[in-house]
């Protein structure tokens, strides 16, 4: 009785599943699709995000997108000079590329280009031939991955700030750091290898940890920006007072002020903090340190101190506080330094310079300008400059053609300099979105254009924000354990501050207080 | 005669359920109603004596598992409100946000424990609704009440079958003090399920009984990680009872490991530590206040705990000979089924259940919860009916404070604000971001809402009632862009997708949304100077001077000077009530306006709006009053005649 009986239910279960894939196979689409009666249209398809006419890397994963065109079915065939095109049949606006064939195509079109014809079908006019989409595909690879800060764009409060390494070559992202602090990190030419991250943590207390070689060491005491010197045997920091301000109007509401900022400097083994000696002014705010490529020059910016706590700031213009971009000589075999000497001077521009990083050839120096402060993050103006540092002459700023409406800043550069990131607010006045963008010999910028994600939707209802993004040669050799283990110890060596400072800095306990 | 019916149906039903698919839904009913429980019952089924108690022998646990239930839900669905759960009110920590979202999903996939995480995250949205809130959390009790009877028939603990009742009374004292427990009793139950499957699941080999452990383990593991210490210990008790001592020994520590292999095979290294998911339970807990976490840790350990203690009695028993006790032969055989009966049991559970009732709910979180709840949903006169279980609460005032403003009754009380700038609510923590994002909308102070909405979502992650918020105010100050990043996380939320849906598509049509009411009134209400935001006066009348028909600032900055005694600030601003409409003015606005014209030298009829004839005579009674009492806040309080007790003259003369 049982044998038929079995066959039986065997058999409605092979159909259940031949069915099941049936549909399946339906759904997803087949891989080509007759579009040869397709009516023209001479516009290029609407598509979130916009991937076209970019100059590629050639080891980026898929850009998927979602078209934006009306229709019940999609098909996109995406093909180069060389090697199979890739079909994409959809019954849904979303556009995902498969990515083995892509990084084939996209290896073997290197220099070269790729087209993108999309199609749609709105059913009553049968199948529409939208302009074809072209991207170059650049020569030269980008760095694998990308570090990042995730974190809801609040104003006070840091309890779900993480930091992130994203593949760029894939959809990975690896959580690095996941804590309630406060946390800036700074690589050394690029390479995680010479990794440090500054910690601001209501819980574990302020630190600075240091990751070299796959160990971790923790120094206990406030750090704000740091910069490796390219040698990495020092790192160049800022020691600063940031404090929020809340404003009653504008769109964006939130502003920084440094009630105190000053430059110092730590050899890498040893706790400490020095003093640079030209630069021991208190009279003025020094911030954002970054070290020229070959580490001769130490980069930062620098403002008129005009109030050092809130009664002065009220009855001061802080709006008027603008910072110059200006630069000091370093001999790191001798530890020696020189003057400070003028790069861009507040009166040339009439804004204020922030963010200073220079391409690891040395050639470009880019910063960001905005209204006042060295915060362009809130400033919906902020826009990248760039400077040609081999040009003869004075330096003179060129406003960067990736610059969008809204606020454009912490950018970084890739170890080959070809590679641009950096966070924009385009499209929304809150929400950062890493952008690359490629630079040529000349130093033109290409088209810049978010990263891509798997689900080509993501960003368009994602509540994080992403700062501080950092190209990075390799993975990060520690694991998020590692770092937490760190920063949860409690016997890291103190940092020792110069003289004077002793009593001002190291573990103020101002964390909240103390902003990033 | 009954009794011979009753057991032959009985076998009939017994006969009938061997050959049905259903006999496993059958059998957990008849655990619940503790009725016709098949075979293995039916051998422990005593021949009742006599006819009455036989009834209630049999029927005494259907009566007290069915009432009991009935009760469990109408308790939670009446009294706790499920939606204050749902709202939280900034008061409530974790409580899970659910996305219908292939990622939202997947995430939860990565990590060990993290399908029972998202089971329980959409099962708690059914508590937005009080009836469903109830439905799910009384169906939750009641499978672990069937999975402690099921464990407890398992280890022959027939005396102890009323144990069974204790899990569910847990869960009834947890939802009673508002703690958010959803996870951990999802734990609790697939540990149970767990159990019950390595119970019948029985192979002869250790080897085989061994795998099936480590099976189950791994299986549990991954689908809640928090339950695998539950599940061990449960395994352990079970394995004593059935004799096995030396077993528990090899199946402990290899369950134990399971953990740590599964991190390595599939979920990699975790920051908390290989094998983290083992304690992971003590995550749900360590966030809670210290009696919820004792329920919690009794939630978890329960069940364990009382068959452990079950098995030890028994072996003592056993070996300490009685006259009056019955010793099995074996822990095998099923001991002579001695239990409470239907009556004892009922009567237990009953008073168990009255005393939780009575004793856990905690009524001054549900006034500050249920407060909040109909404050975000704007409906004042439940505010100030729920406010009467916590009145001194600040969050509490402060949605009095816009009750009695929205329904025209501030000029009526005067708000209990020791500190007059407290009017905005006092602090900065948490609490007081999630409860200011509503009062300084109200206002037409929208960045500052927004600053404290964005605080919030800091600490209390995505949920829809911040981003619903958040939306609305990018929608107030243009943001369009922004705006629509939180419209379309809404979209794939259970019961805020069609609000958002609905905005998404008036954005379309008109991206300014220019014809939306409320909006013209927040956009109308903005501060129109960039100033660093203040006190809390310089805030209402920098909101005043944007514009000056804003009935909630002024009477809020009224408010503020009355509970400061400003008279000066009364004497500039006390215009602006005739601004706003009022013409007759309400008692305490009216006392204000003779007191301030009084003691700062001005002409009563000169004040706009004018004071009534009937205060200024009031005025005077006050002050005769006064007199006779000398003047002296202490003897005034005593003296003075009650009329005058609610009056602003014996708010601005007595308390200072």
């Amino acid at each position: 009785m049982k044998a038929p009986l079995f066959r039986f239910w065997r058999r409605v279960l092979a159909g259940l599943v031949l069915t099941g894939l049936a549909a399946l196979a339906w759904w997803r689409g087949g891989p080509t699709e007759d579009v040869s009666g397709a009516s023209r249209i001479d516009r290029p398809a609407r598509i979130q995000p916009d991937y076209g006419g970019l100059v590629i890397p050639p080891n980026i994963a898929p850009l998927n997108f979602s078209m934006l065109e009306e229709g019940t079915r999609y098909y996109v065939v995406v093909r180069g000079n060389q090697g199979a095109p890739i079909q994409i049949r959809s019954r849904g606006p979303a556009i995902t590329i498969p990515p083995r064939a892509w990084q084939a195509l996209i290896q073997l079109n290197q220099g070269g280009e790729l087209y993108c014809d999309l199609y749609a079908n709105t059913g009553k006019n049968g199948w529409q031939r939208f302009s074809v989409m072209t991207n170059a595909v650049a020569l030269e690879p980008i760095d694998p991955y990308l570090f990042y800060r995730k974190l809801y764009p609040y104003h006070n409060s840091w309890s779900s700030m993480g930091l992130y390494q994203r593949s760029l070559e894939s959809y990975d992202e690896r959580p690095l750091l996941r804590t309630d602090c406060c946390h800036c990190h700074s690589l050394c030419n690029n390479d995680p290898n010479r990794f440090s991250v500054d910690i601001r943590s209501e819980h574990y207390g302020n630190s600075l940890l240091l990751v070299q070689n796959g160990t971790v060491q923790k120094l206990t005491g406030t750090v704000g920006f740091s910069s490796w010197h390219p040698t990495g045997r020092l790192l160049a920091s800022s020691f600063n007072k940031p404090r929020l301000l809340l404003h009653s109007r504008k769109n964006d509401m939130r502003d920084i002020v440094e009630f105190e900022a000053w430059l110092g400097y730590l050899w890498v083994g040893s706790n400490v903090v020095r003093r640079i000696p030209s630069l021991a002014d208190d009279t003025r705010l020094l911030t954002c340190p970054t070290w020229s490529p070959d580490g001769r020059y130490l980069y930062f910016c620098s403002a008129p101190r005009r109030f050092k706590d809130f009664a002065e700031l009220f009855r001061s213009e802080y709006q008027q506080v603008k910072y110059d971009l200006m630069r000091v000589a370093y001999d790191v075999e001798r530890d020696r330094w020189g003057a400070p000497e003028m790069v861009l001077p507040v009166q040339a521009t009439g804004l204020s310079a922030a963010q200073p990083r220079i391409s690891p050839d040395g050639r470009w120096l880019t910063f960001c300008l905005c209204a006042y402060g060295c915060w362009p993050t809130y400033h919906p103006e902020s826009d990248l400059y760039l400077i040609d540092l081999n040009a003869t002459g004075p330096f003179v700023p060129r406003k960067l053609e990736i610059n969008s409406e809204e606020c454009e800043s912490w950018h970084s550069w890739s170890s080959n300099s070809r590679w641009m990131v950096f966070s924009s607010k385009r499209g929304n006045p809150l929400f950062n979105r890493p952008y690359l963008a490629h630079v040529d010999a000349q130093g033109k910028f290409s088209k810049p254009f978010v990263v891509p994600q798997a689900d080509p939707a993501f960003y368009s209802a994602y509540l994080k924000t992403f700062t501080l993004p950092v190209l990075a040669t390799q993975p990060l050799p520690v694991t998020e354990r590692d770092l937490i283990r760190a920063i949860s110890t409690t016997n890291g060596p103190q940092l020792r501050m110069p003289s004077g400072d002793e009593d001002r800095h190291p573990d103020s306990n101002d964390h909240n207080q103390s902003l990033r | 005669m009954a009794l011979r019916q009753t057991k032959q149906s009985c076998r009939q039903h017994t006969n009938h359920m061997q050959n049905t698919r259903r006999r496993g839904l059958r059998r957990m009913l008849c655990a619940t109603t503790g009725r016709c429980m098949g075979k293995a019952n039916k051998q422990k089924t005593r021949p009742k004596q006599h006819a009455a108690p036989a009834f209630w022998h049999s029927r005494g646990p259907l009566v007290s598992g069915a009432c009991f239930f009935a009760v469990f839900f109408w308790f939670l669905w009446q009294q706790v409100d499920p939606r204050l759960i749902y709202h939280g009110a900034g008061a409530i920590q974790g409580f899970p946000v659910f996305h219908w979202d292939r990622e939202f999903f997947l995430e939860r996939l990565r990590f060990p424990g993290g399908i029972a995480q998202y089971l329980s995250a959409l099962l708690s949205q059914l508590l937005f609704l009080a009836w469903s809130g109830a439905l799910v959390l009384t169906l939750q009790a009641w499978l672990m009440f069937l999975g402690a009877d099921a464990f407890l028939k398992a280890i022959a603990a027939v005396r102890g079958r009323w144990l069974r009742f204790l899990p569910p009374l847990l869960l009834l004292a947890l939802h009673s003090g508002y703690a958010y427990c959803f996870l951990a009793a999802t734990h609790v139950l697939a540990a149970l399920g767990m159990a019950a499957l390595y119970v019948r699941w029985k192979p002869t080999p250790l080897w085989a009984r061994l795998a099936v452990a480590l099976a189950l383990t791994t299986l549990l593991y991954v689908i809640a990680a928090g339950a695998v210490t539950v599940f061990i210990l449960l395994t352990a008790v079970y394995e004593i009872h059935r004799g096995h001592w030396r077993r528990i020994f090899l199946l402990v520590p290899l369950a134990g490991l399971i953990p740590f292999a599964a991190d390595g095979v599939f979920f990699g290294p975790s920051p908390k530590g290989m094998g983290w998911g083992l304690l992971s339970f003590k995550g749900n807990v360590e966030a809670s206040q210290p009696l919820e976490r004792t329920l919690i840790y009794a939630l978890y350990l329960c069940l364990p705990l009382s068959g452990f203690g079950i098995v030890i009695l028994r072996w003592i028993h056993q070996r300490i000979p009685s006259k009056a006790t019955i010793h099995p032969p074996h822990p095998f055989v099923e001991p002579e089924p001695v239990n409470l009966g239907g009556t004892r049991e009922a009567a237990l559970v009953l008073l168990a259940s009255l005393a939780v009732m009575l004793w856990f709910p905690d009524k001054r979180l549900h006034a500050v919860l249920a407060a909040d709840y109909y404050a975000s949903n704007r409906m004042w006169p439940q505010v100030l009916e729920a406010a009467r279980g916590n009145p001194s609460n600040p969050y509490v005032r402060s949605a009095v404070n816009r009750a009695l403003y929205h329904t025209g009754r501030l000029g009526h009380e005067l708000p209990l604000i020791q500190k007059p700038d407290d009017i905005l609510l006092p602090g900065n923590d948490r609490r007081a971001h999630w409860d200011k994002v509503d009062l300084y909308l109200d206002l037409g102070s929208v960045n500052m809402a927004l600053h404290h909405a964005t605080e919030a979502i800091a600490f209390y992650g995505e949920q829809p009632f911040l981003v619903k918020r958040l939306a609305l105010i990018n929608l107030v100050l243009g943001n369009t862009g922004t705006a629509k990043i939180y419209l379309r996380s809404l979209t794939s939320t259970p019961f805020q997708a069609d609000w958002a849906r609905d905005y998404l598509r008036r954005l379309e049509l008109d991206p300014k949304l220019s014809g939306d009411e409320e909006l013209i009134r927040l956009r109308q209400l903005r501060p129109r100077d960039d100033l660093i935001p203040m006190p809390a006066e310089s805030m209402l009348l920098s909101l005043l001077d944007a514009r000056q028909h804003n009935p909630m600032a002024c009477e809020y900055l009224i408010a503020h000077y009355m509970l400061s005694r400003n008279l000066l600030g009364l004497a500039t601003n006390f215009y602006r009530l005739e601004a706003i409409g009022w013409k007759s003015l309400p008692p305490l606005y009216d006392e204000a306006a003779v007191l301030t014209a009084k003691r700062v030298g001005i002409e009563p009829s000169e004040f706009k709006p004018s004071p009534s004839l009937e205060a200024l005579r009031r005025y005077e009674k006050f002050v005769a009053a006064s007199m006779a009492a000398g003047w002296n806040p202490q003897a005034s309080s005593e003296l003075l005649p009650k009329e005058f007790k609610h009056t602003y003259f014996y708010y601005f003369f007595s308390q200072r």
